[in-house]
């Protein structure tokens, strides 16, 4: 990991095209200014987590669980 | 004549789909980035459950579905710079899918409803999208427990 120290007003490019900016600090807490072409996602780490935990969970989908659950949906009367 | 492409899967074996229904992920999906391409595969017999599988890789295949199509209440609020990516000319070219999570226990079901897949229907493009507020869970159960409940009290009588 590349560690950097920077004061408020201060900004991080990445790649050229991403650049971080420490807004303020407040308290516990640091404001930070996120520019990146839109097209790519911008999220808070843990919820990032947290959807790559549940894709890797969901990515093994197996013929015999989705038989299953298709006759449990069906037996549900949905 | 349509173009076609086959490819396999370790547990769906091998699939063919019409080239022009492959969905291009340009950043994958969150866990899975290198992932770009993908068979959407329709199974009548397995509705509402749509197969998402890998051209890239054989071991990684998803289960989605239409969320909209079992909560109509499901009304995720999607940023514009979340969709600018997926160019669409018209709303109407939007579709939502969310991704389920298997069980060997149909009950343990889930559907992540705070990850949905946007898919540019025309362009045939889409990205999974995170939700910004907590109003959805990524593990929405999917059968609905209170209905077993009742059942299982029908057959007590």
């Amino acid at each position: 990991m590349l560690v950097l120290t920077r004061k408020a007003g201060e900004s991080i490019v990445i790649g050229g095209q991403i650049r971080i900016t420490v807004l303020e600090m407040q308290g516990r807490q640091i404001r930070l200014g996120i520019e990146a072409p839109s097209e790519i996602p911008v999220h808070r780490g843990e919820v990032y987590e947290r959807i790559c935990e549940e894709n890797e969970k969901a990515a093994t989908a197996g013929v015999d669980e989705l038989k299953a659950l298709s006759k449990a949906w069906k037996q549900s009367g949905r | 004549m349509s173009d076609r492409v086959t490819f396999t899967n370790v547990k769906f074996g091998e699939v063919t789909v019409e080239a022009a229904s492959i969905l291009n992920f340009p950043e994958g999906v969150p866990g899975f980035e290198r992932l770009k391409r993908y068979g959407l595969v329709q199974v009548d017999e397995e509705a509402p459950f749509l197969r998402l599988l890998s051209l890239d890789e054989p071991a990684v295949a998803f289960v989605i579905l239409n969320p909209m199509s079992i909560w109509p209440d499901y009304t995720p609020q999607l940023a514009q710079e979340e969709l600018q990516g997926l160019e669409l000319a018209n709303n109407e070219d939007l579709e939502l899918y969310s991704i389920v999570t298997l069980n060997s226990d149909s009950q343990h079901v889930t559907v992540n409803l705070k990850g949905p897949i946007a898919i540019n229907t025309v362009s045939m493009t889409a990205r999974q999208i995170i939700l910004m507020d907590d109003k959805y869970s990524t593990k929405h159960a999917l059968l609905d427990v209170s209905k077993q409940k009742e059942g299982a009290q029908a057959e007590s009588r």
